[in-house]
Order: structure tokens, then sequence, then C-alpha cells
């Protein structure tokens, strides 16, 4: 549940989420789950010439599975928490 | 063509259309008169001759004597027929052949239903016959079938069968008579029909009514199974919606706190609306029929209910209108007969009102029952809002949620922190870090000038005597002494020998040695590898990650039980994370100590840095010990040279990373001591552990990690010197004993660093390799400028701390140094890199009571 | 945690690449060079200061020897999915 956590905190965020068919889209995080879905509102896609069919799209869900990365904004991180956090999270069997 | 007992042709549309006028006459048929039609003459009269032939002559069974047989069979009267030829047969047939129903269809002769459409004479004898027999017995089928017949068709075969005895009398001799009798016969037949229909009309209606109550039991089962779905999916999708939004979930809670109807989750909703209107449309008319309460929560199923509903009120509707006296057509009903039906029909109908008032007082007791079928209970909302709060709140919400509630509970406490911070209000605890450091600039500001002060005024009081006769005017007379004084060379890639090093004992040729970067540590072995290292490193953040756990976990001071068991699971773990620093233990003469092999990778170095708080006094201040006993160990030691290159490179980058993190996590925050520890006395003799080995000391000191070490030391040293202020405002002052130690200690620092001034600027190595005053020179010494910074602050701080003939040393020292600076500068165009080579220069004149502006002006070209 | 020298779990060799530079490479003939702050049972990780560099392969026609390119992306902060990643490595030890 750790990356859940750290995208519930940043909500209301700007991330690029780039798909594993080279789409780009870059919007305001609205809500994420526990499969890691997001939802995206005023998206704007970045390579959208190759990609005609968004044009109209302004609010989208995305899967979590087709995701192959998100870029996040880095000043919104806790770089010490979130080494914290993953340490938690491997269950300290180290 | 005629099918049995339907009658397909065109006259039946007469008839039906006559039905459907509610006449009260009943219409004279006057077939065979005369006048009736000119068609009559058209007959063909003739063509007879052969009729036996055609249709046999023999005797006429009773195959074909429908009405006969089935009328005998039923009401057990013999087949009378005055005057009908073969009659006599028929009768003894017709008894024989009794009930089966299936015989009486087989019976049907679909030439006699077709015949009787026909007012003529020229139906044949058998036809007579049968529609004879059925005339007697005109409702039998009824009787029989009452289901299966609809009542419009009773009308057509009953009316067909006197139509038809009609045309059979018409055959016989006594035609006028038959007509009357006909007549009256028709009248029976049909009052006999409207009973008939009436008692159907009941069946009919309770079967309805049973058919009615078996469809509402089964809407029943339907709805409640409905209810249960409807819930159950409810309960899906709060819990959905709760997991995706808690707040929606608090929200829906704190809405049935003030009484308001929980909502569904809000897809529900238009739906609601929806089906609510048509229902209650539905409801209106229907106010006396007892209608079957409508779940509110009507999609999909629901509309199926819906529909059996209106099929029912519909039937309701029409069994409604008819009772209310839709008219039947009544064909000649005699008026007592007429009373008869209507006391009969009224009794009925009292019967039905009965029934129907039965059925409608369960429906209500139904329906109240079922009044507040789904609506949520109580112990409904209790149930969800119980599942909901489960969701927010688990027993341990830093197991699976801990990024995310720490994050929160950081960020409040940081803009708590900021809204103090605007409102002014004081800063609590102790002034830590780049705080501290501020303070510490500010305060030795405002010491420079107190001293700068008093330097001049003791100028002046000194100005009459001649005790130093070589220092008054010292700058702006370039004495080519100071040039003989030191030639030496500054830089030297071959290694020391030890020649040169007795001819310059404290001038470390070999300085070069400890910049290279792969330099041999020794025959001891490293105590683990750099893996292992990593590993007691995170082994050491589990520890210190179960210690910020303990410490959210405080129980009350009062709890003493808990309190001492709570400070016992503390010690017991800052216990295991000294040790596990390996500051202190056996036999530790391994290269590089264990200690200075755990804080060598970055992740080592910030974990110190978190320990501020955990480690005692005594535990920094032996830490500090290994720290500067084994400095030439630490990795940000041993790889400085790389500073020394002007390229940027990653490795350089890590390294000043590094580098950055030492000083800062490692010595200002992880060692940080308490007000308590820092003394003049403790700095005092880590200044000394640091110039024990002086060729150690040499080669550190002109690195920046090394050079910055000793100016923390320096710095607090020089502040404790100077006292402190105390609560009130009072000046407090160090201990006398320490002070003198520490001017001691001072005089031995100045004498170690005096000839490696020179060397430490990382400009003046640097830029050794280039041609001197050329252009190239001055590009680089540009970006070298940047390096140089350290060096001249440390500089300003170690000169304020000196003695005046102190003093003049150092400028003789550094006079090239600083000429050779200012010359640089008036060589380039105003701008940031001259302004920059000015400021670094004055910040160690300043230091000393002089300006470079003073140079500056005095000499307008620097000679080289 | 077991005693240095033996045996250890995949994760805990991750787990000593925490806050360190590491080197993953990912399918689609991606590789990222950034520094491991999260990670978790997935392969999911969250890495700073991301250099993405991608192979691509022009298409050419038959016979002649095909040319790869490489495109590099900076990237400040990057979450990456799981399923993409086929191994992560700490990178060359001085």
């Amino acid at each position: 549940m750790l990356i859940f956590s750290v995208f519930k905190t940043l909500t209301d965020h700007t991330v690029t989420v780039e798909l594993k068919n080279d789409l780009c889209i870059t919007g305001v995080l609205k809500s994420v789950d526990q499969y890691l879905n997001i939802r995206l509102d005023a998206i704007k896609v970045e390579n959208a010439e190759q990609h005609p069919h968004m044009m109209a799209v302004k609010n989208c869900f995305i899967r979590g599975s087709v995701i192959r990365y998100v870029q996040l904004p880095a000043s919104a991180m806790d770089i010490q928490l979130l080494e914290d956090a993953t340490r938690r999270e491997s269950g300290k069997k180290i | 063509m005629s099918f049995f007992g339907f009658e397909t042709s065109v006259p039946r549309d007469d008839k039906d259309s006559k039905q459907a006028y509610a006449e009260e006459d009943i219409a004279v048929y006057t077939w065979g008169d005369a006048s009736y039609d000119a068609l009559g003459s058209a007959l063909e009269e003739t063509g007879d001759d052969l009729n036996d032939e055609t249709f046999g002559g023999g005797p006429v069974g009773k195959d074909f004597d429908f009405s006969g047989a089935t009328n005998a069979a039923l009401t057990n009267q013999p087949n009378v027929q005055p005057s009908k030829p073969y009659q006599s047969d028929l009768a003894p047939k017709t008894q024989q052949n009794t009930s089966s129903t299936n015989d009486l269809w087989k019976n049907v002769d679909p030439s006699s239903a077709f015949s009787k459409q026909v007012p003529t004479e020229h139906i044949t004898n058998p036809v007579h016959q049968t529609s004879a027999a059925q005339r007697t017995a005109p409702s039998v089928f009824a009787q029989i079938n009452p289901s299966v017949n609809p009542q419009a068709d009773y009308n057509i075969t009953n009316l067909s069968s006197a139509t038809a005895a009609l045309s059979l009398d018409g055959h016989n001799e006594a035609r006028p008579r038959t007509m009357a009798e006909i007549e009256a016969e028709m009248h029976a037949a049909l009052r006999e029909q409207q009973q008939q229909q009436l008692i159907s009309q009941q069946r009919e209606r309770e079967r309805m009514q049973i058919e009615q109550q078996l469809l509402m039991q089964q809407q029943q089962r339907m709805m409640e199974e409905e209810q249960l779905r409807m819930e159950m999916e409810k309960r899906r999708l709060y819990e959905q919606q709760a997991l995706q939004d808690p707040l929606w979930a608090i929200r829906q809670a704190m809405m049935q706190e003030n009484g308001m109807s929980v909502q569904g989750p809000s897809d529900l909703r238009p739906s609601l609306s929806a089906n609510v209107s048509p229902m209650t449309q539905n409801r209106h008319p229907m106010s006396q029929i007892p209608h079957q309460p409508h779940p509110p929560h009507n999609h999909g199923a629901g509309n199926q209910q819906a529909l059996v509903n209106e099929l029912l009120l519909h039937h309701q509707r029409q069994q409604m209108l008819e009772q209310q006296g839709h008219p039947r057509p009544n064909y000649d009903i005699s008026i007592e007969s007429q009373d008869a039906m209507a006391a009969d029909a009224r009794r009925r109908m009292q019967e039905a009102e009965m029934m129907e008032a039965r059925h409608r007082r369960r429906m209500a007791k139904i329906q109240s029952m079922a009044r507040y079928n789904d609506i949520m209970t109580q112990s409904d909302k209790d149930f969800i809002t119980r599942v909901q709060v489960a969701q927010l709140v688990t027993s341990d919400p830093y197991a699976d949620d801990f990024y995310a509630q720490v994050y929160a509970s950081i960020r409040q406490q940081r803009i708590a922190s900021e809204n103090q911070v605007l409102k002014g209000a004081p800063r609590q605890g102790g002034q830590r870090g780049p705080h501290r450091r501020e303070n510490a600039i500010q305060r030795m500001q405002a010491h420079v000038e107190r001293i700068v002060s008093h330097m001049k005024s003791r100028e002046q009081s000194k100005e009459a005597s001649s005790h130093n006769p070589g220092l008054q005017n010292v700058l702006g007379k370039t004495s080519g002494r100071s040039y003989k004084a030191a030639p030496r060379q500054l830089l030297q890639v071959a290694t020391a020998s030890p020649d040169s090093r007795a001819h310059h004992p404290v001038k470390e040729h070999d300085s070069v040695k400890s910049l290279d970067s792969h330099v041999h540590h020794g025959d001891l072995p490293p105590p683990f590898s750099p893996t292992e290292g990593l590993m007691i490193i995170e082994r050491l953040f589990n520890n210190i990650l179960e210690i910020e756990q303990l410490r959210r976990n405080k129980p009350l001071a009062e709890d003493e039980a808990r309190m001492s068991t709570w400070k016992q699971s503390l010690d017991e773990l800052l216990d295991t994370i000294w040790q596990g620093l390996r500051v202190v233990g056996p036999l530790y003469e391994t290269n590089p100590h264990p200690f200075i092999a755990l804080i060598a990778p970055m992740k080592g170095k910030r974990f110190i840095g978190r320990l501020g708080r955990d480690l005692t006094d005594e535990q920094k201040l032996m830490t500090l010990g290994v720290i500067v006993n084994r400095i030439e160990q630490l990795d940000v030691i041993r790889g400085a040279a790389i500073l020394d290159s002007v390229e940027d490179s990653p490795a350089r980058r890590m390294f000043e990373r590094q580098a950055g993190a030492f000083q800062e996590n490692v010595i200002n925050q992880g060692l940080h001591l308490s007000p308590s520890a820092r003394t003049l006395k403790t700095y005092t003799a880590l200044i000394e552990l640091m110039i024990e080995n002086l060729s150690t000391f040499s080669r550190v000191v002109i690195t920046r990690p090394g050079l910055t070490l000793l100016e923390h030391f320096f710095a607090e040293a020089s502040l404790l010197k100077h006292g402190l202020q105390g609560p009130e405002g009072e000046h407090i002052a160090a201990p006398a004993e320490d002070v003198a130690k520490w001017s001691n200690l001072y005089d031995r620092v100045f004498e170690h660093l005096l000839p490696l001034w020179n060397i430490m600027f990382p400009s003046t190595r640097i830029l050794a390799a280039f041609p001197p005053n050329s252009l190239e020179a001055v590009q680089v010494s540009v970006v070298t400028d940047g390096f140089d910074l350290h060096v001249w602050r440390f500089l300003a701080g170690f000169a304020l701390e000196g003695t005046l003939e102190q003093h003049s040393r150092l400028v003789t020292q550094l006079r090239a140094k600083v000429m050779g600076t200012l010359r640089m500068a008036q060589a380039l165009e105003e701008g940031k890199a001259k302004a920059r080579k000015i400021r670094n220069v004055d910040l160690f004149l300043n230091a000393l009571g002089l300006s470079s502006t003073q140079i500056l002006e005095a000499t307008p070209q620097i000679p080289i | 945690m077991q005693v240095s020298g033996e045996i250890q779990e995949p994760f805990d060799l991750i787990r000593l690449s925490l806050s360190e530079r590491v080197m993953v490479k990912l399918r689609g003939d991606r590789q990222l060079s950034g520094v491991l702050h999260a990670y978790d049972g997935h392969m999911n990780m969250i890495l700073s200061d991301v250099e993405e560099t991608v192979m691509i392969v022009d298409p050419v026609p038959e016979g002649v020897k095909p040319s790869i390119r490489v495109a590099k992306r900076q990237i400040e902060m990057l979450y990456v999915r799981g399923d993409g990643v086929i191994l992560v490595s700490p990178p060359q030890r001085e």
C-alpha cells in the first residue's frame, strides 16, 4: 500500500502519466485506488499529433496496469519519509 | 372458410356491430318472407333430381348429430324434435353418444356452421337437423368449456343456432307460427345466455382474483428478492465508495446523525425520481383498487414488476368498468327475468365487493407492514457507519498508510510553525543548525567591529611608541624582502624525498600525495565489505524507525508502569544503535575504522544526521574523537583531490554532495553537542587532537572538508572564548585557565598554519599549472575564486583571534596572494568576477582592519 | 536479518540500494539511472534525478544493417510500474 499511500498525498497535483502505448497525458491527479488506477482531470496529451483521438477528452480514468511511468512533482515528496516508509513496508525482514 | 364454431363469413360482422349498439330490441328476421328481398325468386329451384344420388338416399345416421347428442349427454333430455323427419333416429343415437367432449368436437360439421349463415330455404335436411339439435341446447358448449370460447362467440354460435333453427323451421310446414316460436325461443336462449354470461363473468372474476392473488404473491416474493438484492448492492456500493472516498462516507454518517435519510450512491438517485412519477400517476385513478406497495428503488427488474402491476390494474380497471354497468347487449329479456337477473347480479356484485374489500384489507395490512421495507432502519445505518469507520480508523494507521499519515502530520506542523513565524512567536527549543550559524556570523561581525575599533584606538595610543617600526605603513610598501623570504616552489609533482622534507620541515610537498585519490590504506584489511556496511546501516535504520515509532506512542507521564517499560525499550534500542555504530569496541585497528567505513556511503551520513537527539554528549564526543583520530580515513578527505579539478563531472558533483553531507549531517546535526558539553575545553581538546600529527594535519587542512571541520571547531571555540550571554543579558566569561590554554593552542596552530596558507588556496594549486599572469590564468582564476572562498573565510576568522604581531606575519605571508588577486581584479572588467575577487580579499583584510580599497587606490597598477 | 555472508532475499539486496543510485533495465529496450527512494513487492519504484535511455531501432530495408539510436531524457521524480522492470542493479562502485 506504499505507492497507494504516496499517490494519496499527491491528489490535486499535476502529474504526467506515460502509458505503455507511449501516450503521455498531463493532468491533475484527482483520485487513486488500491490498484493504482488513476483519475485525471483537465488532461492535456503531450504528443497530441500522434494520438488525435484524445482531442475531445477532458477527464479520464486510467487503468493502473497500462501505466508505464508517472512523473511526479519533486516538491511534493518527502524523500526521507519515502525511504522510511519503504523500510517499514519491506517488513523489517532485513 | 368456417372453422369449428368460428364463423368467418360476412354476415357475422353485421351481428357484431349489432351487438355493439347495445340494442334492447331483438332483430326480427324475416327469412322466407317473400317481401324480404327480391333474391328469393332468383334462387335456383331446379336440379334437385340428383340429390339422392349425390347425398345418398339411405337413412341418415347419427354421426353428424352434434348438438342433439351433446344436449342429450348434458341435460339428460332426449332429443325432442317435433315434426322433424329423421329426428326419431337421432334421439337414441344422441343418447348413446354421451359426454365425451372430444366426440362433440369430432361431430361438428363444418358445413352446418357455414349453412347457418345463409337465410335461405336451400339448406339441406341434415343440416337442418343438426341446427335444430343445436337450437335446443344452445349453450352446451358454453357450459362445457366456459374458458375456451369468448363471450362474443357464444352469441355468435347461439345466434347462428337460433337463425339456423329459424331456417330449419322455415323449411317445415308451420312457418308463420314458428316465427313467434322462434322469437320466443330466441328470447329464452338469450336470457340463458345472459345468465351464463353473468356466471361466467363471476367465475372469471373469481379466477382473476385468484390469479391476482397468485400474481401478487409472486410479486411480493419478487419484491422481497428485489429488496434483498437492492440492499446487498447498496451495501457493496457503500463500501466501495467508502474505500475510494472516505470523506464521502464521513459526510454520509454526519448526515445520518442529522436525521436525513441516507442517500444511496449518487447514481441511484436519478432512477429513483424517474420511477416515482409513473408510479404515482398510476396510483391516482386506482385509489379504489388496492394497489401493491411499489418499492422506491426500482430499476431494471423493477420495471418488470411495474408492467405486471399495470396489467393487473388494467384488468381490474376493466372489471370495474364492467361492473359499473358497461352496458351489455341484452336481447329481449322479460322484466321478471330481468329483475331476477338484476338481483342475482347484485348479489354477485356484493360478493365480489366483499371479496374485494377483504382483499383490500389484506393488502393494506401488507402495505403497512412493508411501508418501511426498503428504507434503512437504524440498525442498517449503524452497520454501514461501522463499516465506514472501520475503513478509516484501523488499529494501526501507520501499518498500511504510513507515508500519507506522517506526511499529513508533517505538513500540519510545517504550517503551524510557519504561522508562528509569521506571527513572530518566539522559537522554542534551542536554535540549531543554520539559525545558530547565522547568529554566530552576526555575533562575529559585531565582534569584529568591536575589535577593529579597539585596535584602532590601541594604534593611536601606541603611535608614539616605535615598538614595531616595520608594521607602520605595512601595506603599500613593497619590500623585496618578503619575496626572498619564501622562495619556495608552489607545486611539486614528485613525491617528497627525505631531503626535501628536512629542508622544508613545514612545507609539505608530499601534500600532493594526499591529493591522490587511490591512497594506499595500509596492510590492515577493512572490517567489512561495502555490502556488509550497507546492511549494517539498513539494520540501524530499522532501529531508528522503531525509536521514532516508540516516540510517537509515548505513554503519559502519569502512567508510571507503562512509562518505565517504554523507557526501557527506548534505552535498549538506543544501546543497540550505539553498538551498531561500532564507534567503540574491541580492537578496532582496521583500516578504515568501522565507524568511518559506516559513514562513507551517503546513507550512512544521513543516518548519523538523524541521531542528533538520540546520542548522549559523551557518545558524541567519543565519535568526534574517532573522526578526528582517523580523519585521513574519511572518504571525504581521501578523495578531496577531485575538488581541485576545474571540470564539472558527475563524480565531482557526487563528491561535493558527500562533503556537504558530511559537514551538515554528521558534524552539524548528528554530533551537535548540547550546550552543557559545548565548552572551550572541549574544542581545545579536539583541535589539539587535530594537530597531534603534523603531517596529517597539513594534508588534511589543505582539503576543503578538513579545513571546514577545523573552521567549525575554531568558530565554536572562539565564540566560547569571548564568553556567552546569560539569560538576563549578563556576560559570562569563560574560565580563565581555559582561555589561557586556548591562547596557547592558538599560537601553536598559527605556527603550523603559517607556511600552509598559500597552498591552502585551491586556486594557487590549480593556477600553478598555467603560466603566471597569462590570460588563461586569469580566466581560470575566475572559476577558482569560488573554490577559495572557504579559505578566505577561515583566514578571516582565524586572524581575528590573533595578536598584532601575528597579523603582520600573516600579512607578510599572504602579501603575494593578496596582491596577485587584486592585480587580476584590476585586469578584469567591472562585473561579478572582479567583485568576487575583491570581496574575497576584503574578508581577510577587514579582519585586520584594512581594506582593499586602500591598496587599490594606492597602487592603481599593481606591479607583478 | 540473516548474518552477513549468507544468502539474502533479492529484496534485501534492493533494500541496500535505497538512497543510492541504481540502474534499472525495463521492457521495451529502456534503461533508467536514478536514485532509488521507494519500492514495493511488485517492484513499483520511485526514483529521483532519473535519466531514461531508450534504444530505438529504425526500420530499414532488407540487407541494410539496422542502426540503433539512443534517446535520453531527464526526469526529476519518477514512479515506475513494476510490471515493466526486468532488473535492478547498483551502478559501478568505486
